[in-house]
């Protein structure tokens, strides 16, 4: 097992962790951190899936460059999109999952 | 097993528990600390994976930059101690199905990995192959900057697009800091000088070395966040025409370039092969300033005016 492959598993798992991160948790931040852990996840598979063999590709590191900047900017939007829902009084989700179906009764 | 895949799995499940922590411990602040921690165990994960351009911009921006807007954030939200969620019985078989489908979902991509053929299109070779006309000499620099120009392109517009989704939702309200710290003061001014040297070095070195556009973008973002946590630069506020003159030069510039090739060579960013390092270490600079002061301006810029909270309840 060659270290891009190691990788490109933990890869899928991060994917995966964070996927779940954004159905299951309910506080806003922690849904822009899952969101990032599955980007971080992505950005794995692609290099390191591509390295299986232990020689460097550029074209996927050159790919995932872009891609992290991009993904700083999608967080910062998502942060005001946030920021701006708790502004005008929405919820962010602090109160716990004892979700809405539990609350009504 | 050899020490370099010891290492590595170490590594890896290090990053698998600090990814874990930041979904799952209860307290918030600590959840942004672990994000953070996984930002820099990835960082070594990529110089491990021979990766140094992204171990540059992710130590840069993944951990360090989105790290300072996650702990602004928290502070915005103000809501530190509460519990990530019960894990109450009732939860737990609640939760149960999606739980089984995640797990699913996990065993068929481990499985599609297992199965993929080794190889379709050998790139590097590609690559390797075009190197000569690219004008530069280190391969990642040339896939960003000539042979997938136009990603590289459409991202500063996404960047720009990002920020003027920002501006529209509206910005947040400077506040003032609760405590000063003496020593960000002291780490700045020795810090920062440095850190425009290392900036404007990345930049020269990206034609031939790890390095690049960037990765000096990202360097001089930091400085300037530093700058402002030293108290030394003040925020900025919208009505500054020049942050978006400066944002907007430097796309601009890159978008004249391509359009003039366009033109003349009948493709997009097709550079003649004898000017194209050149014209790439041209656009690289344009991009290095707009993208420092676009990702600033993720930070930095805030609203003068006092929140405009919209309710309706206060409006005859």
């Amino acid at each position: 097992m060659s270290s891009g492959l190691l990788f490109a598993v933990v890869g899928c798992l991060l994917f995966v962790m964070g996927l779940g991160g954004i159905i299951l948790l309910d506080h806003l931040l922690r849904r822009i951190l899952a969101f990032n852990l599955l980007g971080s996840g992505i950005f794995l598979v692609l290099v390191g899936l591509a390295q299986r063999n232990g020689r460097p590709d550029p074209v996927p590191q050159a790919m995932v460059l872009t891609g992290i900047v991009v993904s700083v900017a999608a967080t910062a939007l998502a942060l005001a999109l946030a920021r701006r829902h708790q502004a005008a009084g929405g919820n962010t989700g602090q109160t716990d999952r004892t979700s809405p179906e539990e609350r009504h009764d | 097993m050899n020490a370099a895949l010891t290492f590595d799995t170490l590594l890896a499940l290090l990053l698998l528990w600090s990814a874990w922590q930041a979904l799952s411990t209860p307290k918030l602040d600590r959840a942004v600390i672990m994000f953070i921690v996984f930002g820099l165990l990835l960082t070594l994960v990529w110089s491990r994976l021979d990766a140094p351009d992204i171990a540059l911009a992710e130590a840069a921006l993944g951990a360090g930059l989105t790290g300072t807007l996650l702990l602004d954030a928290l502070a915005a939200f103000g809501q530190t101690g509460q519990p990530a969620g019960n894990t109450g019985f009732v939860t737990t078989i609640k939760r149960f199905p999606t739980i089984l489908v995640l797990l699913v979902l996990l065993a068929a991509l481990l499985a599609a990995l297992s199965k993929l053929p080794l190889q379709a299109v050998n790139l590097p070779a590609m690559v390797a192959q075009q190197m000569p006309d690219s004008g530069v000499s280190h391969p990642v620099t040339a896939v960003l900057l000539n042979f997938r120009g136009y990603d590289t392109l459409l991202e500063v517009a996404v960047l720009m697009l990002a920020l003027l989704g920002i501006l529209t939702v509206g910005l947040p309200v400077e506040r003032p800091l609760l405590s000063r710290n003496l020593l960000v003061p002291i780490l700045a001014r020795y810090a920062v000088p440095l850190m425009t040297l290392a900036a404007i070095y990345l930049l020269w070195a990206g034609s031939h070395r790890p390095g690049g556009a960037f990765q000096a973008a990202a360097m001089l973002a930091a400085g300037v966040v530093l700058l402002n946590l030293a108290q030394v630069q003040p925020r900025w506020i919208p009505g500054q025409h020049w942050i978006r003159q400066l944002i907007s030069a430097g796309f601009l510039l890159f978008l004249c370039i391509a359009a003039l090739l366009l033109m003349l060579n009948g493709g997009l960013l097709h550079y003649p092969p004898d000017q194209a390092g050149l014209l790439i270490l041209l656009i690289e600079s344009g991009l290095t300033v707009s993208l420092a002061i676009n990702l600033a301006a993720f930070y930095l810029l805030r609203s003068d005016r006092p929140e405009p909270l919209p309710n309706q309840e206060d409006e005859p």
